[in-house]
């Protein structure tokens, strides 16, 4: 007869829905910033609070930036001889000490915020769009517009009624893509960080999974971020994955 | 007469606002491209130099050093083998889901498009365990599988979209007079596809070419691709950046992707199928 273990959870199974519950909107901010690297700067001297990993290894005003700096190197050693040279979690620290590095030489206020970074990805997005829709373009019928414009259709009526339904499923495909691949930018802004940018302001979803799934080792939490940023996407996009659907019956 | 002069302005005033946009979109790239040759002191200047009168190509001298050939061939492998093997399986599964049908095309279909919206930094943890499974890791194999992992739902989503503009008809047209249905697709559908496979080639070479993130993972710092050899030539300890090496490096980068694109963006221009069947 089986018997169960005397010390077994009956609600086991519950236990990974455990970091659901972590996901609330608050604790986003909590479990997030205090372990980041983060700056405050308060006129001068500058005010610093190091976090890292593997708890708080400095805290208060630093009288030289540069013992920070000593302080973080010693940490990277020892964690190179404690764990395998090329474990993603010390590249991942490499980094971040490189990070410390650059903020320390004097960009603290050099900020990034959501406003430049919308710039950014627009300015790169753009190239994507305008390529597929002259795409498009090329296959709209000339003889067609030729009749329009001899049957007195002005531009503007050429455009609604004759060149935009042409093109349509191409935008449709492109806002799509569009949408799907803002969901998930993440090098622009992990770099911009790096550069300089105040992460608990500047997190998307995607660089905040990578903090929580690389950088801290929480796998259960991050996996639970992707699965919500997977939901959310397949949300906005559910109008096109629909028609998707219909079409190909 | 007036409504002919409004006309004109209004036009005159549109023209302008583009070219006006147009600019601001590629003064960054003009940017970089003028600091590439500008010497320290004019780009840490208070006043900015617009113009790089004054400018040498010693930045470039700086950055041609044999770190920068072995990225450079280490990311022209992998692009190239990305290019070839992400095509040949789009190709290959855009015909199936666009010409055939069986059971599970539609949740294939979807499953194309879903896969794409999973973030990409949730799966890395996975492939760095598969890869170290295999032994892949900081190899060409291992960031070329990847890498092709990466790119295949889109080219196979963009291709199908082309196979589906190409009327089935020609095909069986070809079938009539003899062809076997291999040789139509390769005889007919193949060359009608060409703007679509340059296309798809073009987006995975791009992806494969720019990629940082994945190839920090799985690559060591002693064999880097160039948009990590070129990360790393703006994070340096201990000293300033140098930043017109930075941007002589950028400008480096970038010129293989341009002549890739000017090869073949002659192909791309898919008036082939315009007129190919009547009515």
């Amino acid at each position: 007869m089986y018997v169960a273990e005397p010390h077994a959870n009956p609600r086991i199974w519950l236990a990974g829905y455990s970091v659901w519950s972590e996901l609330r909107v608050g604790n986003l901010e909590r479990v997030s910033v205090p372990r980041q690297v983060y700056f405050r700067d308060q006129g001068h001297p500058v005010q610093l609070r190091v976090v890292l990993n593997f708890g708080v290894i400095h805290q208060g005003e630093v009288a030289s930036l540069s013992a920070v700096d000593v302080v973080l190197r010693g940490q990277l050693n020892q964690l190179g001889a404690a764990f395998n040279l090329n474990s993603p979690a010390l590249i991942v620290r490499q980094v971040q000490v490189k990070l410390v590095q650059i903020v320390l030489r004097g960009q603290v206020n050099d900020r990034l915020d959501l406003g430049g970074a919308t710039i950014i990805i627009v300015w790169m997005s753009v190239p994507f769009v305008v390529f597929s829709v002259y795409a498009a373009l090329t296959q709209v019928s000339d003889e067609v517009l030729e009749a329009s414009a001899l049957d007195g259709a002005t531009g503007w009526q050429r455009f609604a009624y004759i060149i935009f339904p042409t093109i349509a499923p191409v935008i449709a495909v492109v806002a799509v893509l569009q949408i799907i691949w803002d969901l998930r930018v993440f090098t622009q802004i992990y770099h911009l960080q790096g550069a300089g940018g105040l992460a608990s302001k500047t997190d998307l979803l995607g660089t905040y999974l990578y903090r929580l799934g690389i950088s801290q080792a929480n796998y259960g939490v991050a996996s639970a971020v992707a699965l919500f940023m997977l939901l959310l996407t397949l949300i906005i996009t559910a109008w096109y994955v629909r028609s998707l659907l219909k079409e190909s019956a | 007469m007036s409504g002919v002069t409004a006309k004109r302005s209004t036009r005159i005033g549109l023209n302008t606002l583009g070219v006006a946009i147009a600019l601001i979109w590629i003064f960054p790239v003009y940017w970089m491209v003028n600091t590439a040759f500008l010497p320290m002191d004019k780009v840490r200047a208070e006043t900015p130099t617009f113009v790089p009168f004054g400018g040498d190509l010693s930045a470039f001298g700086r950055v041609l050093t044999p770190n920068f050939f072995n990225s450079m061939k280490l990311s022209l492998s992998v692009t190239l083998i990305v290019v070839a093997v992400a095509l040949v399986f789009a190709f290959l599964s855009a015909l199936a889901v666009s010409r055939f049908r069986f059971a599970g095309r539609k949740g294939f279909i979807l499953m194309i498009l879903v896969v794409q919206m999973i973030p990409a930094e949730a799966l890395f943890i996975s492939q760095y365990k598969m890869l170290q499974g295999w032994s892949l890791l900081n190899s060409i194999a291992g960031l070329s599988l990847v890498y092709v992992a990466a790119v295949l739902p889109f080219t196979v989503w963009m291709l199908r979209g082309f196979v589906d503009g190409i009327p089935a008809d020609l095909e069986q047209a070809a079938m009539i007079d003899g062809c076997s249905r291999t040789k139509a697709f390769f005889k007919i559908t193949f060359p009608l596809l060409a703007p679509g496979l340059v296309a798809s080639g073009v987006y995975a070479f791009l992806q494969a070419w720019n990629e940082f993130t994945l190839a920090t993972v799985v690559m060591s710092p002693s064999n880097q691709t160039l948009p990590l050899w070129l990360r790393g030539l703006a994070v340096v300890s201990n000293k300033a950046v140098d930043w017109p090496a930075v941007m002589a490096g950028a400008v480096l980068v970038a010129v293989p992707v341009i002549i890739f694109f000017m090869l073949v963006q002659g192909r791309m221009t898919s008036g082939l199928v315009s007129g190919a069947v009547k009515g």
